[in-house]
């Protein structure tokens, strides 16, 4: 099980990460002046790619329970659904919305609650 | 890039001409350059003429302190008989001292010498096929369609034995041929781990037995022989980036992300989004290069029993290489595996 310590597993991999960012290596480009440039090669990593869950074990932070999301965090709106008997994450979107938009007025639709 | 104008005259010899406000950076990358160039061909020396027509020696040998690195370390020693040049050749000896310091990390790259030998030995007599091409076609051959090591072994001793005349070079097992490729820079560290994932045994930890933080082995016995409780295999990724480059068809495909950026505004690759702009913006030094690699990660974990052994997963680790062609980023052969983590629920 990976569980908390996927930083452990990526310490040979960002050793050589960190050498090419910081340090480079030296490489030979075959395809100019007949192969024989040599150039200082960097690299950076630009983005992780994967699911929800893979996501809280590479970043180590909380993807489930009552602050699940990665950006409200603390302030993650959440109730106890009965129907589905679960949690359920929702009205707090609404504050991304224009501050004029029709939905933060609207509280037939959200439980009767607005969000202004 | 040459900053500097190298002249290379008929035997071989390289004439540069430097003037006393030379790009002290520039010079020693070109010397680099030229003293690998001259490596490659087994020359050791280096003949530089001042803008008086004086000749300036430059002797470029390889450093004592690593002898065996092929690719990078060189000192041009300069013994010099232009007066107007004393200056300036000082510093460039002091910028040569630093250089040589900084190349003394480890080296993730393969044997070149190694290859050098293996790969010029052919066949059997007069074969136009190497010794080392054949034993890599026939295992790519083999491992692409998932043949099992028995058929490999079987196969290879009868191409040796029977059809290919004698004496020849093919290996005679898989065994052989994989170990051949292994010194060729074709292979993976093995890094043994904490059960529960607290440390590797590696670095400071290389000779513990236990793990320090909870105590548990790093073997299990079975029977008479100890078998390592976790295990972590690492693929370098260094090395793989040095071939592609030192490929010719890759090594142009490696900078297309340069030279094919939409103009319209319209996103058909990355390097046209918002991400890729902040980093060229913010980091010039690194976007100036176009060789530079922009890599992504992508992660998760699998099941490779599938539905038999369902508490077992396993999470390999591969990088995407954005430089390529979108068509090529996410090809099989283009993606790169970094780490196999298995691990049991």
């Amino acid at each position: 099980m990976i569980g908390d310590n996927m930083d452990t597993y990526l310490q040979p991999l960002l050793e050589e990460l960190q050498l090419l960012w910081h340090e480079g290596v030296w490489v030979r480009d075959a395809a100019n002046y007949n192969g024989t440039f040599h150039f200082k090669l960097k690299a950076i990593l630009m983005w992780c790619i994967h699911d929800f869950p893979a996501f809280g074990i590479m970043v180590g932070c909380v993807t489930k329970g009552y602050h699940a999301c990665q950006i409200c965090d603390p302030q993650t709106s959440f109730r106890q659904s009965n129907v589905l008997s679960k949690h359920v994450y929702y009205n707090q979107h609404r504050q991304w919305l224009p501050l004029d938009h029709p939905f933060r007025e609207n509280s037939v639709a959200f439980d009767g609650i607005c969000k202004t | 890039m040459l900053a500097t104008t190298w002249n290379r005259s008929r035997n071989g010899d390289f004439q540069v001409e430097v003037d006393v406000d030379v790009d002290i950076d520039g010079f020693i990358h070109d010397a680099f350059t030229i003293g690998d160039m001259l490596h490659d061909e087994g020359r050791r020396e280096l003949d530089i003429i001042g803008t008086n027509g004086e000749p300036m020696v430059h002797t470029i040998q390889e450093h004592p302190q690593s002898l065996g690195n092929a690719n990078n370390d060189f000192v041009a020693r300069v013994g010099n008989e232009g007066s107007n040049h004393e200056s300036e050749v000082e510093e460039l000896e002091e910028d040569m001292g630093i250089m040589v310091e900084a190349s003394e990390e480890p080296q993730f790259g393969p044997d070149h010498s190694m290859f050098d030998e293996a790969s010029r030995v052919p066949l059997y007599e007069r074969a136009a096929l190497f010794g080392l091409a054949a034993t890599l076609l026939i295992l790519n051959c083999c491992h692409t369609h998932g043949t099992s090591n028995a058929f490999i072994n079987e196969m290879l001793y009868l191409l040796k034995m029977s059809i290919l005349p004698q004496p020849n070079t093919l290996p005679s097992n898989e065994y052989e041929a994989s170990n051949t490729l292994k010194k060729l820079g074709f292979s993976y560290n093995v890094i043994h781990a904490c059960p529960k994932g607290h440390m590797l045994f590696r670095g400071q930890y290389e000779n513990d037995q236990n793990c320090p933080q909870c105590g548990l082995a790093q073997y299990k016995v079975v029977g008479k022989s100890f078998v390592p409780q976790k295990v972590l295999r690492h693929f370098p990724i260094i090395p793989r980036l040095k071939r592609m480059y030192n490929t010719l068809g890759q090594a142009s495909l490696m900078t297309w992300h340069v030279n094919n950026r939409s103009g319209d505004g319209m996103v058909r690759h990355v390097t046209n989004s918002k991400q890729w702009r902040f980093i060229d913006e913010k980091w010039l030094d690194f976007a100036s290069e176009p060789h530079n690699i922009h890599l992504g990660l992508a992660t998760d974990g699998i099941n490779p029993f599938v539905e038999k052994h369902s508490t077992w997963s396993t999470w390999p680790v591969t990088f995407l290489n954005y430089n390529l062609p979108p068509w090529l980023t996410t090809e099989k052969h283009f993606l790169m595996l970094s780490l196999i983590i298995h691990g049991e629920e």
